[in-house]
């Protein structure tokens, strides 16, 4: 297979969710638990995948290092936050890459972002909470050419999805449950 | 054969202006080397021509013994090995062989399914299967009445895979859905148990599969496709041991699956990786047994029915089980499911518990005291020390197996026979 993705598994699921739209739609979710101090754990929920249930039996810790006042045992919200989206973008990309016939030797994305804890911390209101750029770099090497990677580039933006609920703007609706 | 390629995609590729939904391939019926599924046709002719490959080259009639481990590799087998698609293409035995796929076809043909594939037994059938469609952590909810070895894979070995299975009755839907957990994947039960001859009810099954979106796979070896075809009523997978009925003659040893071709192209490289693929000759074996299958199918019905009657009606013969009989506690659901094909499985208690069970297997003229069923040799055994060993004796109280209990898989023998041979064997326990 090439850059062990079945290509043909692809296809074929490209063209159910073409027949049958439902089969495209994925519910996810996590249940995230506090330990202690800033470490929590997250289990994943199960996911429906068109009709059927997928079993997500997995979970992870989140801590923030000692100088943010954690212990530092595991990653921090932002660094899941990013790696989390260079994984969406590393899926979309060698999809892309595999349905364009290209053998990936390597594949390396970095992203970086600067935050400002002033708005954390609530010193100064006037600036932004959240990363105000994300800067990414694909660091690829293979048998595409130049165009075809200025077009997979394009292609991650149009299409993976946690780009796109980072880019765009999300409704968050909640709720509070004593 | 499938499309060899996307459809016009090939000159996209270059200038990188090609995306997912450019992907022409569609999931199609097969593998096959020809379509020959005589799909409008009725069990019979089904059993006869479905899936046979005349070889093309000498005019030969009837599916060759394709007794090769390998394939010669051409452009054509790189191509497919690169895009995924291995299985539509003949490049390893186990991967795939043109005599398992022509019964693979039959199979397909008589369940009314996409795909099937044959493996070398009915336990290694399920046990992929079970792997394939399993998710880390999921739960799977069975039957304690279950097949034996059915039942020690999911008890011992589905926790080493952090799965686990809650055993249920198998035919007490309340329980069933009682069962039911956040992580529950899979219902898997057997159509007809073993011994006891208990009907799961398929149809409330299916939607409690469709209730908490989970998938639905039943063991149906004891009814085969010609009884009921399970995928018709709305079942994700159908497994089977081909020992038993599909091949008939007690000489081989075989599974099968069948089901959509998305859901069988799952379990294929759980194939590859299990081991376990069906061999040339044995596929030969049991594509040829299959062309008797109808008429062998009718001939254990007719006289199991016409047993069961005779053996219900005897003074020595404590209770029969047998879903013709109007004394079965499902026969109503036997009637609706089964459609008067009720299988040609018996069980029965005779008189003076498992010590006069024991005289009439050796009294028994025609049926050999063997384990195994479905062979057109009627084979005759007690469940406590064959198929339901593995169960303490509390267990298998729980589930119904008495003393004196005895399962007979009635043959194809004549039934004035059957029945003369049953009242000597009888006759000489109770008058000697």
């Amino acid at each position: 297979m090439l850059n062990n993705i079945n290509l043909s598994g692809l296809s074929e699921y490209a063209n159910e969710v073409k027949q049958n739209n439902v089969q495209g739609k994925a519910s996810y979710g996590v249940i995230l638990n506090w330990e202690s101090g800033t470490k929590t754990t997250v289990s994943t929920k199960n996911m429906i995948l068109g009709e059927h249930k997928l079993v997500r039996d997995f979970n992870f810790i989140i801590d923030e290092p000692t100088q943010l006042l954690g212990v530092n045992c595991a990653p921090n919200p932002a660094e899941y936050l990013l790696g989390g989206l260079a994984g969406c973008m590393a899926v979309t990309f060698m999809a892309g890459a595999t349905a364009m016939n290209i053998e990936v030797e390597q594949l390396k994305l970095e992203i970086d972002g600067e935050l400002d804890l002033q708005g954390f911390l609530g010193i100064n209101t006037d600036v932004e909470v959240g990363f105000p750029a994300l800067n990414f770099i694909f660091h690829v090497k293979g048998n595409g050419s130049q165009e075809q990677y200025d077009a997979l580039m394009k292609r991650v933006s149009k299409h993976s999805p946690n780009f796109n609920t980072i880019k765009n703007e999300v409704k968050m609706i909640g709720i509070l449950a004593v | 054969m499938m499309n060899k390629n996307y459809q016009n995609i090939e000159d996209k590729r270059d200038d990188g202006s090609v995306w997912i939904n450019d992907l022409g391939r569609k999931r199609e019926s097969g593998p096959k080397l020809l379509d020959s599924r005589y799909a409008n046709f009725g069990d019979g002719t089904k059993s006869v021509h479905a899936g046979q490959y005349d070889d093309p080259q000498t005019g030969a009639l009837g599916t060759p013994i394709f007794q090769c481990s390998t394939f010669f590799l051409n452009s054509t087998s790189y191509e497919a090995i690169k895009e995924g698609r291995g299985r539509d293409e003949m490049i390893y035995s186990r991967y795939g062989n043109p005599s398992q796929w022509s019964v693979q076809e039959k199979l397909s043909s008589l369940e009314n399914a996409e795909s099937s594939i044959v493996f070398t037994s009915g336990m290694a059938a399920i046990s992929s299967t079970l792997l394939a469609i399993l998710d880390k952590g999921s739960h799977v909810v069975s039957s304690r009445d279950i097949y034996g070895g059915t039942y020690n894979f999911l008890y011992e070995d589905l926790d080493r895979f952090n799965m686990s299975v809650t055993f249920t009755s198998p035919t007490d839907i309340k329980e069933i859905e009682a069962a039911i957990n956040e992580n529950t994947k899979v219902l898997y039960f057997e159509a007809l148990t073993n011994p006891l001859l208990k009907i799961a009810p398929i149809k409330e099954l299916v939607a409690l599969g469709k209730k908490y979106n989970l998938r639905v796979i039943i063991d149906n070896t004891f009814l085969t496709p010609y009884n009921v075809k399970m995928l018709d009523l709305g079942v994700d997978l159908v497994v089977n041991s081909a020992t038993k009925y599909l091949n008939g003659h007690s000489d081989l040893i075989g599974g099968t699956v069948s089901g959509s071709r998305k859901l069988v192209d799952r379990i294929w490289p759980q194939l590859l990786k299990n081991g376990g693929s069906m061999d040339p000759h044995a596929c030969f074996l049991l594509e040829r047994s299959l062309k008797t299958f109808a008429l062998r199918m009718k001939a254990h019905n007719s006289n199991a029915l016409a047993l069961a009657t005779y053996l219900e009606k005897h003074p020595k013969i404590k209770r029969v089980y047998y879903p013709g009989l109007k004394s079965h506690d499902q026969h109503e659901l036997a009637k609706e499911q089964l459609k008067g094909k009720n299988s040609g499985m018996i069980s029965f208690e005779i008189e003076g518990g498992d010590k006069n069970a024991h005289q009439l297997l050796k009294n028994l003229k025609l049926p050999k005291e063997a384990t195994s069923l479905g062979g057109v040799e009627s084979l005759i055994s007690l469940p406590h020390n064959t198929s339901q060993a593995s169960l303490t004796k509390e267990q298998q109280k729980t589930i119904g197996i008495n003393d004196g209990l005895i399962r007979l898989s009635v043959g194809v023998e004549d039934i004035e026979d059957l029945i003369l041979d049953f009242n000597q064997s009888i006759f000489n326990i109770f008058n000697n």
